[in-house]
């Protein structure tokens, strides 16, 4: 009898306050006609080892009195889903820039230490994952918050319950190409182009009264290779508006592009472009250093160059697959749509 | 994977039955002990950690009432239909030989085929 109080005591320590001695009395007196029914059953009483099977059947104390608690939960299921697309929203639009800004800050601010590279790297993406897993639980911590006081105050349950079809957005075709976009990167690409052009079509690229930047004459070759890139995406641009759809052989054509100018980037940066700095206020050892300065900067610049590019090309490998895949599912369905008999 | 899917669509297919099967049985007075009895006699067992919550929430619901009473000498609890339980369960009854009926039409279509159904439906 003692293993059984002792299982009474272990179930009223989780059963809710108000109604703790009713529950226990009822389950204490069921439990009670069990052990008596199978004594009765046995024509014995019950060995101490049958009693704790009996009670190990009824399961673990916490889990019984579990059960007479009412269901709850801090944010329910028709807020659940709002709340993890703004979580993945958060992490992917705030955590994930955010990580990297810090790592460019890291990176320009001490720019590496006497070492092997990867150790200083390794510092610096320790020190940013810190800062960002940081601003990630608090981030959490503050949408679980807000969340839990829309569930308990039942406001936002009640607007999502409270729709209207009519004001349901438009489906989007994804096989379209959006005139915007399109607009956007033809008129950014002639920006690019006449700035660039003009500014930087020699390898002495600043030449004012005090100051005169001169690059190696490898510059040329990025000269040219990023204007025909600039060039090559105006030509997209206009095919995007003339045919506004994705087809593998166009998504292929941006893949190119941004593998293009990744490449040409991730170059640039290894490559040693600065030849002479001079900058007349400060002197022929500052403005050494100022050159050293500015080339490490460059060269330090290359992981994120190389991050951002693979993420691009990611990208871009996705909507190929997807463009093959959208063209295979026409092909099944026919151009128009789905064919009913 | 598949016997434990087969468990929950079984339980979650008895949850409604068994609410129906514990009104009924509540026409005549029980304590929790002999009502788990006599359900598990018609082949209904049912687990002590789901009886007692359900007994506790139809009563907060008004669907039965309840007495401590002394019998051979312990305190047990006493469940019996209230007249709300009563209409429920008709509404419950009703309801639920309407979802056999339909099922069972399914079924006999699924089986049979659409135009011996329609034939014996009519």
């Amino acid at each position: 009898m003692d293993l059984i109080e002792r299982y009474l005591h272990a179930v009223e320590f989780w059963l809710p306050k108000g109604q703790r001695q009713d529950i226990l009395a009822e389950l204490s007196e069921d439990i009670h006609s069990q052990v008596e029914d199978r004594e009765t059953a046995l024509g014995r009483g019950l060995t101490e080892v049958e009693t704790s099977a009996l009670l190990r059947e009824r399961g673990r104390p916490m889990m019984v009195a579990n059960r007479f608690q009412p269901q709850r939960s801090l944010i329910g299921p028709v807020l659940f889903p709002v709340y993890l697309f703004v979580v993945r929203t958060v992490a992917l639009f705030y955590l994930v820039p955010g990580w990297a800004v810090t790592v460019v800050l890291q990176r320009t601010q001490y720019p590496g230490a006497p070492g092997p590279w990867w150790e200083s790297w390794a510092k610096t993406l320790g020190v940013a994952g810190e800062q960002v897993c940081t601003t990630g639980v608090i981030a959490l911590g503050v949408i679980t918050a807000v969340f839990a006081v829309l569930q308990i105050t039942g406001v936002a349950e009640r607007e999502l319950l409270n729709w209207n079809p009519r004001k349901l957005p438009a489906v989007k075709s994804c096989n379209r190409i959006s005139r915007a976009w399109s607009v956007t990167n033809i008129v950014a690409n002639l920006l690019f182009l006449l700035w660039w052009l003009p500014c930087f079509s020699s390898p002495e690229i600043l030449h004012g009264p005090g100051i005169s930047l001169t690059l190696e004459p490898a510059w040329m070759h990025f000269f040219w290779a990023f204007a025909a890139t600039a060039l090559w995406n105006i030509g997209l641009g206009i095919a995007n508006l003339l045919h506004p759809q994705w087809s593998r052989p166009r998504a292929v054509c941006y893949l190119a592009s941004n593998l293009a100018s990744g490449l040409l980037f991730c170059w640039m940066t290894r490559t040693h472009l600065v030849a002479s700095l001079s900058v007349t206020s400060l002197g022929p050892a500052k403005s050494g250093l100022l050159a050293h300065a500015l080339q490490s900067t460059m060269a330090a610049c290359f992981p994120i160059v190389l991050i951002v590019t693979t993420v691009l090309l990611v990208v871009d490998l996705l909507r190929v697959v997807r463009a093959g895949e959208r063209q295979g599912s026409f092909a099944g369905i026919g151009a128009k749509g789905p064919v009913s008999v | 994977m598949n016997a434990e899917n087969f468990e929950n669509l079984r339980l979650e297919l008895r949850r409604g039955s068994l609410v129906i099967a514990v009104l009924a049985a509540l026409h005549e007075e029980q304590y929790g002990y002999t009502l788990r009895k006599k359900l598990s006699s018609y082949r209904l067992d049912v687990d002590e950690n789901t009886l007692y919550p359900l007994l506790r929430r139809l009563e907060s619901q008004g669907l039965l009432t309840s007495e401590w009473r002394e019998e051979n000498k312990r305190n047990k609890r006493f469940y019996r239909l209230a007249r709300e339980g009563e209409s429920m369960l008709s509404k419950l009854m009703a309801e639920w030989r309407a979802i056999d009926a339909s099922v069972a039409e399914i079924l006999k279509e699924s089986v049979y085929g659409p135009d011996r159904a329609i034939s014996a439906r009519g």
